[in-house]
């Protein structure tokens, strides 16, 4: 097949997958959005979630700029066709394009459910050059420069304003608006995209400052798609490096099935922080830690928001007898924000075969690089924790509860770093009369074991914490617990080691 | 059963020193490694007593690699035995590591350390770890191989040989009375070389063990006092 049959296929796929499964899932939740659910998306609150949501995208593509370039070539091509003397921007605006079509096609996909669900045809076109917008905002990441970096944030905050505004504006109870979200009612006017886009409510039709920035979105995204002179600037060794960090990438997580040896090809290097020096600690791999830790204050930022969330998320469940669903769901966020502490662990083991130049045992230095992310994660966890536990949002008893849950998390993330690479059998299909091939299932079982055992785990005693009475059948069954993972990683260290 | 493969010239005699992780005996006896009936190291022996340098040659693919991962306990020989000073090497022990400093395959270097902060850290282990060698200072180790002015720097910020001088600056700084490398002089310049040369003559000199795989016959000439060639596998 050729490399245009080969897209072509590709994207029939994508269509149909979309058109069958996605399609009636999303149509159906559009229609279940009622206009009290539209009101409270624009309160303050709903104002603050919305923008966090878009402030974290825009943040997130441009990181993830970083370690997935937009614009990257196979190595065959860095090779052999970038050195030539070609227009180093056609060359690339293949791939460049080819980026650009999956978010439009993922845009195509929400206007068409828009029109679907009985909106309109502005909000329609304006969520389409959203996406590719945010397809130039993940670019601007890699290429800059940074000034279209900041007109693509301030564009988006302020489209996001106004998407709130005219939310509120085709909803019924106006009044209740805060001042802000009134005085962008002048703005905006009746018939905002959301509005109409959700509730079809298009009598009054879209107003003009609405009109106006969907025309400059288009435009924007126009601009942004086919102005190729960024392409020129990129250099041939950060294209060699993106393509062999993508290769080693694709090989572990596909063809190994080792997806912690892929998040270490992708990961990013780094140069701050280099006057720092190792300090005094009981563990000079605790030391080590500390070290990587202060030189990387993004990912501590990240874990902290994250771990702190998994805590308050706990810390509620028993003040307010909230489904246990509510805490579990805190342990998962907990788990998530522990990885960007375990870097160093996850180093070691990407060496695990290799000398020992620190005349230690590997399985020591394996679990000494947990006493750095369980201390951080503690440290943030149970200020956390008292903090909504003054604010009487929870009994003083949940600090006891957050330490189980950090140190079952912690030994988790090392069985989690020595899963190793899937299994051969795993990768095997296994049909079933019932549901047909399982291999895709059981691959992804196999992956997410280390997670679910945590989960599984803490799930039992942090149940038995809601009960009254039971606390300290949950504290023998929470260490129990926490002594089994152990067990689990240490024999996960032994095979890696073996193998 | 192919033939053992042997040293080709006898044992040296050594000097005695009065250092008693100076006075070990490296010995192999009959050591393999075949996988089903695919041979990755014919049976082989040797021997290599304090201040001496056993230089391994042979084609690619002649188990040099293999034979030094087993030397280093990193891996299991298939039949045969290697003990050092009378005990049976495996990296696990913490008695071997102090004792036998491995360099087979490239070190796994933190890529949010500098080199001075690897250097740090290891005299750091050391010192943890109880034992009573010292790690050579940082400055000490860099200027060996004359990269000093690469101390703040991060791994990825470097050139291929110049992080092979900074892997030679660990494994030189490392105490351990027998030191195995699997061709050191890749990446570097003839001048490098020659100073790598002139460490293991040092090290050798002041009674340490050294076991070196290498394809540079310069090399060989300059420092081994025994060569062992391994026949193809």
């Amino acid at each position: 097949m050729t490399d245009r049959g080969e897209s072509l296929y590709r994207a029939y796929l994508v269509v149909l997958g979309c058109w069958v499964y996605l399609t009636p899932l999303a149509i159906a939740a559009t229609r279940e959005m009622s206009a009290g659910g539209l009101q409270t998306l624009a309160s303050p609150h709903g104002a603050v979630l919305v923008a966090a949501a878009v402030t974290t995208l825009l943040v997130g593509l441009h990181r993830l700029a970083v370690t997935v370039a937009p614009i990257h070539a196979a190595p065959g091509v860095v090779g052999i066709v970038i050195p030539a003397p070609l227009d180093r921007a056609r060359v690339l605006s293949a791939g460049w394009w080819r980026r650009v079509a999956g978010f439009g096609v993922a845009a195509l996909f929400l206007a068409g459910v828009t029109v679907a669900a009985g909106g309109a045809i502005v909000p329609a076109v304006a969520i389409v050059a959203a996406g590719g917008c945010l397809a130039w905002a993940w670019r601007v990441g890699q290429l800059g420069p940074r000034r279209a970096l900041v007109l693509a944030w301030l564009g988006t905050a302020a489209l996001t304003l106004l998407v709130l505004a005219a939310t509120v504006a085709d909803s019924t109870a106006t009044d209740e608006a805060s001042p802000l979200v009134q005085a962008l009612l002048a703005l905006s006017g009746p018939g905002g995209w959301l509005g109409l886009a959700l509730l079809g409510s298009h009598g009054a039709g879209p107003s003009l400052p609405a009109v106006l920035a969907t025309v400059a979105l288009v435009l924007l995204a126009g601009w942004a798609t086919f102005d190729l002179r960024a392409l020129r600037r990129i250099g041939v060794l950060e294209l060699s490096e993106h393509a062999g960090r993508l290769a080693a990438a694709t090989t572990a997580a596909l063809v190994v099935g080792n997806l912690r040896d892929a998040q270490s090809a992708l990961g990013r290097t780094r140069s701050r922080g280099r006057a720092l020096r190792l300090s005094r600690a009981a563990s000079p791999v605790v030391a080590r830690d500390r070290l990587g830790l202060r030189r990387a204050p993004d990912q501590v930022a990240t874990a902290a928001v994250l771990v702190g969330l998994g805590s308050v998320l706990q810390a509620i469940t028993l003040g307010h007898h909230l489904p246990l669903l509510v805490s579990v769901l805190g342990v998962v966020v907990t788990y998530v924000g522990l990885g960007p502490l375990v870097q160093g662990l996850r180093q070691h083991v990407v060496h695990a075969h290799r000398d020992s130049w620190l005349g230690l045992g590997h399985e020591q230095v394996a679990w000494q690089h947990l006493v750095t992310p369980a201390v951080v994660a503690l440290a943030v966890a149970m200020p956390v924790t008292l903090g909504v536990a003054l604010l009487g949002h929870a009994p003083f008893t949940a600090l006891v509860w957050t330490v189980p849950t950090v140190l079952a998390v912690a030994v988790g993330q090392v069985a989690d770093a020595y899963a190793g690479s899937l299994p051969p059998g795993m990768a095997t299909g296994v049909m079933t009369a019932e549901i047909g091939d399982t291999g895709a299932i059981r691959a992804a079982l196999w992956l997410l074991l280390s997670p679910l055992l945590v989960v599984g785990g803490c799930s039992l005693f942090l149940w038995a914490a809601l009960v009254p009475g039971r606390e300290l059948l949950g504290l023998a069954v929470a260490f129990g617990i926490i002594a089994l993972l152990a067990s689990f990683a240490r024999g996960r260290i032994a095979n890696s080691l073996a193998g | 059963m192919t033939e053992p493969n042997q040293p080709t010239e006898p044992n040296q005699p050594t000097q005695s020193t009065e250092d008693p992780t100076q006075a070990l005996v490296l010995e192999a006896l009959g050591v393999c490694r075949r996988i089903d009936d695919q041979w990755l190291l014919h049976p082989t022996d040797l021997t290599v007593a304090p201040g001496e340098c056993l230089v391994v040659r042979g084609e690619n693919g002649s188990g040099k690699s293999t034979l030094l991962r087993i030397l280093a306990g990193i891996a299991r020989p298939t039949e045969g035995e290697v003990t050092y000073g009378g005990t049976r090497v495996d990296e696990r022990d913490p008695w071997c590591r102090e004792r036998i400093a491995s360099f087979v395959d490239p070190p796994g270097l933190y890529t949010d350390l500098t080199f001075r902060d690897h250097l740090d850290l290891m005299a750091s282990a050391w010192r943890a770890g109880g034992s009573s060698l010292v790690v050579d200072p940082p400055e000490v180790a860099l200027a060996r191989f004359g990269i000093e002015h690469l101390a703040k720097r991060f791994p990825h910020e470097v050139s291929s040989g110049q992080g092979q001088l900074f892997v030679l600056g660990l494994a030189f700084a490392r105490p351990g009375s027998l030191l195995l490398l699997d061709e050191p002089e890749q990446r570097l310049d003839p001048d490098r070389r020659a100073t790598l040369a002139a460490c293991l003559t040092e090290r050798v000199d002041a009674g340490g063990s050294v076991v070196l795989a290498t394809h540079s016959p310069d090399l060989a000439d300059a420092v081994g006092d025994l060569e062992l060639w391994l026949e193809p596998a």
